[in-house]
């Protein structure tokens, strides 16, 4: 570990814990806390990647996240950050983007033909010759890939979490540290947020080696560690500010999604690169990565070091440098060097050289000199560190993204926020706040106001303790004949990228990062952005405000899928029934929400299950789970009134113990749903909807209870009663035997309700004919329905009950020509199109969607019409949406089909222009395969089209009941 | 104090739950001694029940089996089959990831209705060192039971 220093105050590894990992081949060693690049720094690595255009060597840049110079991947995580990574033990890492190895990167030789390749150029070329484009894309998209992504990664999710509190401090820094302690000591709960592992932030490392910071360093970190309402999370980035102050926290383990009253942002600076020739040589740094490699890992820069500043920052890196024994060969000073921190370095003999310009970094893997010039006079140095100190740029994402405003101030040189939204504060050197008893100062008074925010009480005028000097250059950019000089290390974007943007009109700071991808690198222009903006408002003649900024949209750093994800919920509702159905057999199927039986496997197929299954209702009694149908109690004085309005057909008319069919349409007049109403009394009705539809439909009929008026009250009842539809010849001979209940066809007619107990507990007893046989539905309370559905089936099997599941109820009922409503109809079938025209009583004075159906009735154009397929062939078998085809157009489409086993042959329905809906049309029908086949359009219902079996005479139930 | 214990969820039976609808809900509040009980809290009854005022045209009652209901016009008895469960431990760190509700404005008491990992569920706060009641439609019970239990199993923050 030759560059490692002797231990640093502050610093964050364990050395009594090693960790070894592996790095393009090579092992590598470093200690528990270290991330990536300073162990590769430590053992002497220079160059940790390749840029990504170009594949120029690069080294540590921010070393803070702020670029991405060192992009590592492991076999299964692509997009590994090397600067704030910590290794992990025996893991193989490798960089991203080279073409042969890190050291041998074939990629390098496009620099060579690099001005052929202006920015922009893909726009522009490989348009012709056409044949060739392919080859060209394909080439590109090998070339721009960074990193590989192994697409057999399985399923990764991380739970996501909620978090409440009533001030959010964004950063941990100085400012942040003492907000979130001014703000807790009001009383209320703090959350402190910061992306470091430790809080501190920039009083860890650019005031480490400060003494006489020490005292205040540990009285912010004693009072948060002592204060139970303040709550550090650290290891997490607020990637999102949401409405509402909702904030995405991205920690290691998972997101947390954190709602505060009031937020203070103390995100603090990035620091910004100096643009001048070869500044993307390893060892050219800024002036905080420096410091943090020291501060926090114990790790020396270089050997030798040059520094290049503009404000008090660099002398302050500079002294570090000095106590850890690194050669300062000199101080270039873009101004005049008289600050604080000046005076110990000129003490120290460095030669401090003001009013200096940088010209060039020398080298040709890495730095080994730089070219400067001092009052128009060029001169040069050798050295292995070059550390810029040249300005910073507002971290202010979760400022933007809460609608904030900035704005220059030419004093500074930096952008500051000028409009906070309410209940949102900012401090810090964020606020232009450099001094450190000034930004504690600064942290209390927006930490204090956050917590009287919450507290709805007045917030005091706020002192204003921005700085009164520059901390930035106002143009940190020079321009050498020879170029590269980068401004956006992630994308290789230099100056002459940008002036080419601007020359071709993209001179608008959203165009120039469109055109030039300036910021549009995996850093979002951290370290880019403010040197883009500046070179444009110099090249334009605008200010930096009339220029603008670009959008600083979520996710602040790029956050893991997995993380977005979170764990899945998906709720899944079964019915009381379902341990019986797993018992029979039951294949089940999705239905919305819900798990239902498709079949029961008692046969050898699926066919043969189904088919046994409609064969036992056709001829003795099956019985099927509806307790997934929707279950509204309606009741109250206007009950009736409201019945009538929601449904087509009358309902106030209903005498108590009848039920009707009940078709709601929406105000377009396109069915929405059905089910079946009964009435309890002249106050209570009782109605049944689709299972789909339960949720939406009373969702819908509250929303119109109020709209209207009506004294009235609607309770989902759905999954408070279990519901089964007893079908078949035998049906009431079976119900008979458990029920006290008159069924004679004159105490318990066709569509008539009746209360009465079956199994010993109440019921509900509804005699419908869905699958077009002598059938009753029972409805009886979820606590009762197992025990009632395991009666019957016990006492069914003297009567050869079978349970049906869905898909033999859809042979039955389409045997029947009864719709299933989001089947037979799509989202703009109206009554008259589903050929349901007795459904709709126009005598009423209103109900939803009249008007509509008004209008709609004489303007049909297409009818559910039944038909049969004349082809006998299995393979010519058509699927639901197979298209009807007349003269080569399309004149409809097939909504419901199916075998029938009872009929023998194959029916369905189809939805189909008027002009093909008369009976005995033939229909052709265009198979998933392009084969055409005939079918011809036949009445329904298919089977006992006078209704007789559902209504049988008790002659015909051999004296039953 | 259930917050170091161990976080567990068991099915908890409450038979007799009603919710009752109509008018002068307040009669049935004062029969049980609970007239005082504000909007949206509960009180607890003898033998795990309880009641709570969710309205003026509301209430939820796990009725004493041996009492027979006796309802006035336009009052209305639907029995709930919910499926409930007793969560004990730090159950608060449990819903912070699975519902959004802000868990520090609720007081032992309450009866909240709340969104808990996509289910409607409704919660009665309890004391500090007492585990708490949930309930949910019964068709949903198993989805619910589940999900809890998997996180708890699974989740790095618990």
């Amino acid at each position: 570990m030759m560059r490692r220093l002797s231990p640093q105050p502050l610093e964050w590894i364990n050395r009594s814990q090693s960790v070894t990992f592996v790095f393009e081949g090579e092992e590598i060693k470093g200690f528990d806390g270290d991330v990536i690049s300073s162990a590769l720094w430590a053992q002497g690595h220079k160059v940790l990647g390749r840029s990504f255009k170009y594949h120029r060597r690069r080294g540590l840049l921010s070393f803070a996240n702020h670029d991405i110079n060192v992009m590592l991947q492991t076999a299964d995580t692509p997009n590994v950050r090397g600067d704030v990574v910590q290794p992990e033990q025996g893991q193989t890492y490798k960089a991203v983007n080279t073409f042969g190895s890190l050291a041998q990167d074939k990629g390098a030789l496009v620099e060579w033909i690099s001005k052929f390749l202006p920015v922009g150029f893909y726009y522009k070329a490989f348009y012709s010759p056409k044949f060739l484009f392919p080859k060209w894309e394909r080439l590109i998209r090998e070339m721009a890939g960074l990193g590989t992504v192994d697409t057999s990664w399985g399923e990764r999710r991380q739970p996501k979490r909620y978090r409440h509190c009533d001030v959010a401090v964004i950063g941990a820094g100085p400012s942040g540290m003492a907000a979130a302690i001014a703000a807790a000591k009001q009383g209320v709960d703090v959350c402190l947020i910061d992306e470091n592992p430790y809080i501190g932030g920039s009083l860890d490392y650019q005031y480490a080696n400060e003494e006489a910071l020490e005292v205040t360093r540990d009285d912010l970190k004693t009072t948060i560690a002592e204060m139970d309402n303040i709550q550090v999370i650290t290891s997490a980035f607020v990637a999102g500010f949401y409405g509402d102050n909702w904030l995405a926290v991205n920690s290691q383990q998972g997101l947390i999604k954190l709602s505060a009253q009031s937020v203070v942002v103390a995100t603090g600076v990035f620091e910004q690169p100096a643009v001048f020739r070869n500044n993307d040589l390893p060892g050219v740094m800024n002036a905080s990565a420096a410091q943090r490699l020291m501060a926090r890992y114990a790790v020396a820069p270089c050997k030798e070091a040059v520094v290049l500043t503009a404000n008090p920052e660099g002398y302050r890196a500079a002294l570090d440098l000095i106590k850890n024994g690194v050669v300062v060969k000199a101080i270039l000073d873009t101004g005049c060097g008289e600050n604080s921190w000046s005076v110990p370095v000129k003490q120290a003999g460095i030669p401090v050289f003001e009013n200096a310009a940088i010209i060039e970094a020398k080298g040709r893997k890495a730095l080994q000199g730089v070219v400067y010039a001092v009052n128009g006079v060029q001169q040069s140095l050798d050295c292995d560190g070059l550390l810029m100190s040249v300005g910073w740029a507002p971290a202010g994402a979760p400022l933007y993204q809460a609608g904030s405003k900035f704005a220059y101030n030419a004093i500074l040189e930096q952008l500051l926020p000028q409009e906070l939204p309410q209940g949102v504060f900012a401090c810090g050197r964020i606020n232009g706040v450099f001094e450190i008893v000034d930004q504690i100062k600064d942290g209390q008074q927006a930490g204090m106001a956050a917590a009287l925010a919450v507290q709805d009480k007045s917030v005091p005028d706020f002192t204003d303790y921005t700085a009164t000097r520059a901390h930035s250059h106002s143009y940190p950019i020079w321009q050498h004949p020879k170029g590269k000089e980068f401004i956006d290390f992630d994308e290789d974007i230099q100056i002459k990228d940008l002036k080419g943007a601007i020359a071709q009109g993209f001179d608008n700071i959203e165009l120039m990062k469109r055109f030039s991808t300036i910021g549009m690198g995996p850093s979002q222009g951290k370290h880019s952005n403010m040197n883009g903006i500046r070179l444009l408002a110099k090249l334009t003649g605008k200010s930096i405000d009339q220029t603008g900024s670009t959008t600083a949209r979520p996710m602040f750093h790029p956050t893991e899928v997995s993380h977005l994800a979170g764990m899945r919920f998906r709720p899944e509702r079964l019915t009381p029934m379902h341990a019986f159905h797993q018992q029979a057999k039951a294949k089940f199927m999705e239905a919305g929400v819900w798990l239902r039986p498709e079949y029961y496997a008692t046969e050898s197929s699926r066919e043969a299950s189904i088919a046994a299954e409609v064969a036992a209702v056709r001829n003795a009694v099956g019985l099927i789970d509806v307790s997934t149908l929707g279950k509204l109690e309606v009741f109250g004085r206007d009950s009736a009134e409201l019945m009538d309005r929601l449904y087509t057909m009358r309902m106030s008319n209903m005498a108590v113990g009848a039920s009707r069919y009940a078709l709601m349409v929406d105000d377009s007049g396109v069915v929405i749903d059905d089910g079946v109403a009964v009435r309890y009394s002249d106050e209570h009705f009782y109605v049944t909807t689709t299972t789909s539809t339960s949720d939406s439909a009373y969702r819908m009929i509250q929303k119109k209870v109020i709209e209207w008026g009506l004294k009235v009250t609607v309770l989902n009842r759905t999954g408070q009663i279990g519901a089964m539809n007893l079908a078949g010849p035998n049906s009431r001979q079976l119900l008979s035997q458990l029920t006290d209940l008159d069924l004679s066809n004159e105490a318990f007619p066709y569509l008539a309700m009746r209360q009465a107990k079956v199994c010993g507990v109440d019921a509900t007893f509804i005699r419908v004919g869905f699958v077009g046989e002598l059938g009753y539905e029972i409805h009886v309370s979820a606590q009762d329905a197992e025990h009632v559905w395991q009666q019957i089936m016990l006492l069914g099997e003297s009567f050869a009950i079978k349970p049906f599941g869905v898909e033999a109820q859809r042979q039955l009922r389409l045997e029947k020509g009864h719709i299933i409503v989001g089947q037979d109809t799509d989202g703009l079938t109206n009554p008259f199109e589903a050929n349901m025209p007795w459904a709709v009583h126009f005598k009423k004075t209103y109900f939803l969607g009249k008007p509509s159906l008004v209008r709609l009735k004489t303007l049909q154009k297409r009818i559910l019409v039944g038909f049969e397929l004349l082809s006998a062939a299995a393979d010519d078998m058509p699927l639901e949406s197979n298209l009807i085809i007349d003269d080569g157009e399309m004149v409809g489409r097939v909504t419901s089909i199916g075998r029938s086993a009872t009929l023998q042959k194959v029916i369905g329905l189809a939805m189909v222009e008027l002009a093909c809906s008369q009976v005995d049309s033939e229909l052709t029908i265009k198979l998933s395969d392009g084969r055409m086949v005939s079918a011809k359009v036949v009445k329904t219902p298919f089977y006992d089209p006078q209704g007789l079996l559902q209504k049988p005479q008790e002659s015909a139930l051999g004296g039953a009941a | 104090m259930s917050t170091t214990q161990a976080l567990q969820i068991h099915c908890k039976p409450l038979p007799g739950l009603m919710h009752f609808r109509g008018a002068n809900m307040a009669s049935i509040l004062e029969k049980n001694d609970a007239a005082d009980l504000q909007i949206f809290q509960y009180r607890k009854l003898s033998d795990d029940r309880f009641i709570a005022n969710l309205g003026a045209e509301e209430i939820y009652f796990c009725v004493d089996a041996a009492e027979s209901l006796e309802l006035q016009a336009n009052q209305y008895a639907f029995p709930r089959a919910d499926a409930t469960f007793e969560l004990s431990g730090n159950w608060k760190a449990l819903m912070s990831e699975v519902c959004i509700y802000d868990f520090r404005q609720s007081q032992p008491g309450d009866f909240l209705m709340v969104s808990i990992a996509g289910v409607s569920a409704w919660l009665l706060i309890p004391e500090a060192d007492e585990p708490l009641i949930l309930g949910c439609d019964p068709t949903f019970g198993h989805y619910f039971q589940e999900i809890l239990m998997k996180q708890i199993e699974e989740s790095p923050f618990l």
